[in-house]
């Protein structure tokens, strides 16, 4: 180290790694900016009338989930399980906010490998998201510390248990965690004891699938499924209350690496709400381009309750976006959502998380959760059309 | 305009003596009912409530039998045509196939209907005067960029030119000799599936319809064509879908009094095959939804409610010749409340399986 700057003192190591971890999450969110010109349509759109195997919205809805249609060896139109991500969004007593979000992906030998989809955990300030020194790295040994006396770890494991349970394993750098679902529940432990948390299913789960073709005439597509629990427990020596979410994707190549993601121009986001009637509502909506747009909430009491390509986003200032669903060609007329954004639990106009509710609906929500991504061009004033004659 | 149809067309299935391949599995259509009851309330992982469907323009490069779409290679194209004589008085009804059961571009003829048909004092009947396509068949792409596809039906070549604008069917003792033009952008559609064994597959679609005029074995003829590409892991009619949907299926074009032309394609069963669009000769997409409810009538009109909150109404001017647990009808499709008048039209559905009640999904 150099005598001049000396030792780094905490507010600089800090401050170095929240720049890191802000960077790191901008290129893991944005990866829009790795796709190169060619790769992409003139006007960042599909051609109107579009050509053959491109739509302007996927095909979305809800779905059962049952672990064995989510195994690693499971496939779905001959797409293959290549990440599955297990984020947790938490509050602890006093309203402050904590987001992780690990992966575990396929590599192309079959093998499986863990890491930080977000660099470790984030948490609000009053000036926004910054990263969360306490929270334990899924990425594998020395890649992540730099020091080589760290090993790697392990690979990280998935059974199918005699309960008829998912249970994945992942070693980190401190310690083992062990996430276990099904339709019903879900547990997350650490073998250190800083991780305990259990909930139950708040909804029936989402799915989406999207077929693209890229503008060589390449077609692929990519199925996804996001199942969220309303979960409790301890978390770093707090008592928290939040939710898990679990994402999963069958492709033919990991999620980064589709044209989709790379190209990938709009808002997509999810969320879950518990009420003081006991239902629970979660889904999940994408409002971009090349086909990224559709809707598909469900509730615990009365099954699917949006579904819809129909979607338009307003920023109405205030860190409010008015979401408007259905309405032209959606039975059952428009529903009017908005998304408060709660600015300490952000992370600059790429990622929000905050509060989403259906407008006018007289239940209270007593937990709630919500996050949105916004990525490339057209990022600042999303997804602008309904569809109509 | 229903009872003149009706006249022309209507027949007692009985009284059609046409060998038609039974290629449904009754056993299986009921487990997969069964299944199909519960999946309707929960749906598991791969299995939707929709197909994803909207407008394309019919670019000749995209309908190569060589060209794939998310791994499904060509199965086969069907060449269909609904023509009316020039007095309106006949109908004749044709749909052949060229089948690329190799992946390799490799064509078969053969009839989808196992003969062409035409209308009768007792109702529509095989038309003695046509052959099915049998044999080699052949696509090439013509110098000035139009899809070329060569049959033969063992008397005589058939030779049908299009691209995104215009078409030409031609045989070569000139018996057939039909020319048209686009009605619009044509219409795709993606269904994936998955069977209760958890197994799951897509079939993707496209159709583009042309208004046609011409010569029909020497008599004026004016009508619709309509080109069919299907893709798949396996044929069409190895497909798990074929095997066991249960709903209805009608696509129609209508020509109005002020020029305008409307193509559309509304699906409404079982395992996902659910939605509706409409393309007009504007180029525009009408509609595209997969909100869509049918209800059968007792005299085989079928009403649909779309997702705009329109209501159609399927009007059957009579039966066709079946196909196992499967019943064909022509007729018209028409907006209910619609001001311009239809001038021209063309109308096929299909209803497939044992359909419940009234409800077609």
């Amino acid at each position: 180290m150099n005598r001049r700057w000396g030792r780094p003192s905490r507010s600089i190591s800090l401050l170095v790694c929240c720049v890191i971890a802000i960077a790191l999450i901008a290129v893991q969110l944005a990866t829009a900016q790795s796709a190169s010109q060619s790769q992409t349509y003139p006007g960042g759109q599909y051609p109107s009338p579009p050509r053959m195997g491109q739509w302007n919205n996927v095909d979305i809805g809800m779905a059962q989930v049952r672990p064995e249609d989510m195994t690693f060896t499971k496939t779905y139109y001959g797409l293959n399980h290549e990440d599955i991500w297990f984020d947790s969004q938490l509050f602890n007593s006093s309203g402050k906010y904590y987001l992780t979000s690990n992966v575990v992906e396929k590599l192309p030998d079959g093998s499986l490998e863990s890491g930080d989809w977000l660099p470790g955990g984030l948490q609000s300030s009053p000036g926004g998201l910054v990263p969360d020194p306490r929270i334990t790295h899924w990425s594998l040994g020395n890649a992540v510390s730099g020091n080589e006396n760290v090993p790697p770890h392990p690979a990280p494991t998935v059974e199918l248990t005699a309960g008829h349970k998912l249970k994945y394993t992942v070693h980190t750098m401190l310690s083992t965690e062990v996430i276990a679902f099904d339709q019903r529940t879900l547990s997350w432990a650490s073998a250190d004891g800083k991780i305990g948390l259990h909930g139950t299913i708040v909804s029936p789960a989402t799915q989406w699938l999207l077929p693209w073709r890229e503008p060589n005439g390449a077609t692929d597509q990519l199925l996804y499924l996001v199942i969220q629990y309303h979960v409790s427990g301890m978390y770093y020596g707090e008592q928290v209350n939040g939710f898990v979410t679990l994402e999963q994707m069958w492709a033919h190549v990991q999620y980064s690496n589709t044209w989709a993601v790379m190209t990938r121009d709009g808002n997509l986001g999810w969320f879950a709400n518990e009420y003081n009637d006991g239902s629970g509502e979660s889904g999940f909506w994408l409002c971009g381009e090349y086909g990224e747009r559709g809707v598909a909430f469900a509730s615990s009491k009365n099954g699917q309750i949006v579904d819809t390509s129909e979607i338009n986003i307003t920023n109405e200032g205030n860190n409010r976006l008015l979401y408007e669903l259905g309405g032209g060609q959606t039975l059952g007329g428009m529903q009017k959502w908005e998304f408060d954004v709660d600015p300490t639990a952000s992370l600059t106009s790429l990622v929000g998380t905050g509060f989403f509710h259906r407008l006018g609906d007289p239940r209270k929500i007593v937990h709630h959760m919500a996050l949105y991504i916004d990525v490339g061009n057209n990022a600042s004033a999303p997804c602008r059309r309904l569809q109509s004659k | 305009m229903r009872r003149a149809l009706g006249r022309r067309l209507a027949i007692p299935l009985a009284l059609v003596s046409v060998a038609i391949p039974a290629a449904y599995a009754t056993t299986n259509a009921r487990q997969a009912q069964d299944a199909g009851s519960r999946a309707s309330s929960q749906l598991l992982i791969g299995s939707w409530h929709q197909i994803l469907i909207g407008i394309f323009q019919p670019e000749p490069a995209d309908q190569l039998v060589t060209t794939s779409y998310w791994g499904l290679h060509h199965t086969e194209t069907r060449l269909d045509f609904f023509l009316r004589s020039a007095s309106g008085h006949s109908y004749y009804l044709a749909s052949d196939a060229l089948v690329n059961a190799g992946k390799n571009g490799q064509l078969r003829a053969r009839p989808w209907l196992p003969k062409a048909m035409k209308s009768s004092a007792i109702g529509v009947v095989p038309d003695p005067r046509t052959r099915p396509w049998t044999g080699k068949a052949t696509q090439q792409m013509t110098p000035q960029g139009q899809v070329q596809y060569t049959a033969s039906d063992g008397r005589t070549r058939h030779i049908v030119t299009f691209d995104d604008k215009s078409v030409v069917w031609q045989t070569r003792n000139r018996t057939i000799s039909l020319r048209g033009v686009i009605v619009g952008p044509g219409i795709d559609w993606l269904l994936p599936t998955r069977a209760p064994d958890g197994s799951t597959d897509e079939l993707y679609y496209a159709a583009q319809e042309y208004s046609v005029t011409g010569r029909y074995y020497g008599r004026k003829v004016s009508g619709y064509l309509q080109i069919e590409n299907f893709y798949g892991t396996v044929g069409y009619r190895k497909t798990w879908w074929y095997k066991n949907r249960l709903g209805n299926w009608v696509y129609w074009a209508n020509q109005y009094s002020d020029g305008s032309e409307e193509y559309g394609q509304f699906l409404c069963g079982q395992y996902g095959a659910r939605g509706a669009a409409i393309a007009n000769n504007k180029g525009q997409e009408v509609l595209e939804t997969g909100d869509v409810s049918a209800s059968l009538g007792r005299s085989g009109n079928i009403t649909y409610t779309l997702g705009n909150g329109e209501r159609w109404k399927y009007i059957t001017a009579g039966r066709l010749p079946g196909h196992g647990m499967t019943r064909y009808g022509a007729g018209l499709v028409e907006r209910l409340g619609e001001q311009r008048k239809i001038v021209r039209h063309n109308a096929f559905s299909m209803i497939a399986g044992r359909v419940n009640g009234r409800r077609l999904c």
